[in-house]
């Protein structure tokens, strides 16, 4: 399964840098890529927009479906993620906050996003651990933790409306735009924690087995649990900070994948991480060409497509387990 | 060996057992019984420091349990769940996690580990299930496999908590077999059970818990003459002779 993974994030990537408002042959794309065309308008949209655009994707969709396979991992709930259990959008907060506050200091971006999704994790946890909460009342308790971070939000961008340029895009999440000088902070936090996520898959495996087990087994499950969720806050807040508060990624590439490669978690963490950079990349692409020479964010596009998908997982798998 | 003296467990502002002094020996297979919440798996958890104890002493090897890491007592002590978790990852997987308490770091199964974790799940009859996925074996095969786990951890002290729960009556007697020959092997064996008639017939030892305290904690023969199980449970526990020993059974 995951050399077919490894070969569609190939051909996603290669589709993502050569197709778009301007389509760029292959043998072009070759030459600008090895520095053949310098100062030709090809060369220029495939530095300075494809490049990092695709780049952006793949680390983005990576970096979130790794962080939901994590989170649904250690809080043993199905239907925790990310976006839903307020990691996404404390990193958003803390990203509007960190623009109004210093709209010029955009290496901290990822720092601050990452603080802010450490925030939502934690509170979450904290919350699962006080009070035993049941699986159930855990996600409840992930919405609305979730919906304050999301009103801080609105707040900050109603007092300092240009804190968020482009904020509708940041909501739904979108790619548009994206400088290698904004990725490079997120990637040198991304590329980290993915190879911790992966070092850590023994762990995620014991916790599968639920938490008496693997204590007795030598695991200390507090700290296991706390080492994991803050690897998956670095990833949803690095991904948060340059791509915005994009949803479904890290609820669905985890389910998809599980179908597909079974709850092993070494497995499970690869083929999500290329599952995700897949799915973003080719939602991004068909958010780039459907209406051409419209763009829309790829938070619609994903939803558009995910959404049904999630429903159709749900409705099939229903009376069974999910996790 | 695991030597509990004076313990007292329970939750914060619940005392479940008080004044617990026992001794899980090599060897030996003993046999927790006691009505409904009568704190049998209250008192297997605090053995093995999965809750804390509310009170007194648990030595394993002679240390307290709470100077050991989780990866030592974990060295020392296995413990079958009554609770599991059906994970979708294969059997065999699962097993080679019983050497998790064992990884240098960083944590990759060596050979040795998979060979042991082989070797184990020969011992609990697994074997052939090796490559199946949990989520597609039957209860007797998940729990057989939970059991080759708790074996691939390779340690002197062996806590089964109620593992004959769903089982039919031959896989039942199967699980008894192999308490049996874990003791022989010099192992302290413990397990939880509910089935009195099972219980009398396995232990060397039997512990009666109720009514918050350890009221019994000795052999079969001794506890049938004490007519205290008639006592704690309310009925009347009888026994014939047959060509195997004892047969008990109650009305």
């Amino acid at each position: 399964m995951l050399p077919v993974l490894l070969v569609l994030t190939c051909l996603a990537a290669f589709l993502s840098i050569s197709l778009g408002a301007v389509s760029v042959p292959p043998g072009d794309l070759w030459r600008a890529l090895t520095g053949q065309l310098q100062n030709t308008p090809t060369a220029h949209i495939i530095h300075y927009a494809r490049l990092p655009r695709t780049c952006g994707c793949l680390l983005a969709g990576a970096a979130l479906a790794v962080s939901g396979v994590i989170i649904q991992n250690v809080l043993s709930n199905p239907l925790a993620a990310p976006n839903i259990i307020g990691v996404n959008s404390g990193a958003g907060l803390m990203v509007a906050l960190s623009c109004a506050i210093a709209p010029t200091a955009a290496a901290y971006v990822p720092v601050m996003a990452f603080l802010g999704a450490l925030a939502g994790v934690l509170l979450v946890l904290l919350i699962a651990e006080r009070t035993g909460a049941s699986r159930f009342t855990l996600v409840l308790a992930g919405v609305a933790v979730s919906s304050i971070f999301s009103a801080g939000i609105d707040a900050v961008v109603t007092f300092v409306p240009e804190a968020l340029n482009g904020y509708s895009d940041f909501r739904i999440g979108g790619l548009s735009g994206l400088t290698m000088a904004r990725l490079l902070p997120a990637a040198w936090v991304i590329l980290p924690a993915l190879t911790a996520a992966l070092s850590m898959a023994d762990e995620m495996d014991l916790l599968l087995l639920g938490r008496d087990t693997a204590q007795s087994l030598g695991l200390s499950a507090k700290r296991s649990r706390l080492v994991l969720l803050t690897i998956s806050a670095a990833l949803a807040g690095a991904a948060v900070s340059f791509s915005g508060l994009l949803g479904f990624v890290g609820l669905i590439v985890p389910h998809i994948m599980r179908r597909l490669v079974g709850e092993e978690s070494r497995l499970l963490t690869a083929a999500s991480a290329l599952g995700g950079a897949v799915l973003l990349t080719l939602c991004d692409l068909a958010a780039r060409i459907l209406f051409l020479p419209y763009e829309l964010p790829v938070g619609i596009v994903l939803a558009l497509a995910g959404g049904p998908f999630f429903i159709w997982l749900l409705l099939w798998q229903r009376g069974g387990r999910i996790l | 060996m695991i030597e509990l003296k004076d313990l007292q467990v329970g939750y914060p502002g619940r005392l479940v057992l008080e004044h617990v002094s026992l001794t899980f020996r090599p060897g030996q297979v003993t046999v927790l019984v006691g009505p409904n919440g009568s704190g049998k798996s209250t008192l297997i958890r605090t053995v093995l420091a999965l809750q804390p104890k509310l009170g007194g002493d648990i030595l394993i090897d002679g240390a307290p349990v709470e100077q050991l890491s989780p990866r030592a007592l974990a060295q020392k002590a296995a413990y079958l769940a009554q609770s599991r978790n059906v994970p979708n990852i294969t059997a065999f997987r699962m097993v080679l996690h019983g050497r998790f308490p064992y990884l240098p770091y960083p944590r990759r199964y060596r050979p040795e580990d998979r060979l042991l974790a082989a070797q184990a799940m020969e011992q609990a009859d697994a074997a052939d299930l090796a490559d199946r996925p949990m989520t597609e074996l039957s209860g007797g095969q998940r729990q057989k496999v939970y059991l080759a786990m708790a074996l691939a951890q390779d340690t002197a002290a062996i806590f089964l908590d109620e593992p004959t729960t769903y089982l039919d009556v031959a896989h039942q007697l199967a699980v008894m077999e192999m308490a049996h020959r874990l003791a022989k092997q010099g192992k302290a064996v413990a397990l939880a059970l509910h089935d009195l008639c099972l219980a009398m017939g396995t232990a060397d030892c039997l512990a009666v818990l109720s009514d918050g305290m350890l009221c019994a904690a000795d052999t079969p023969e001794e506890i049938y003459r004490s007519g205290i199980l008639n006592r704690v449970f309310g009925i009347t526990l009888c026994r014939v002779k047959t060509e195997k020993g004892w047969r008990y059974y109650y009305e």
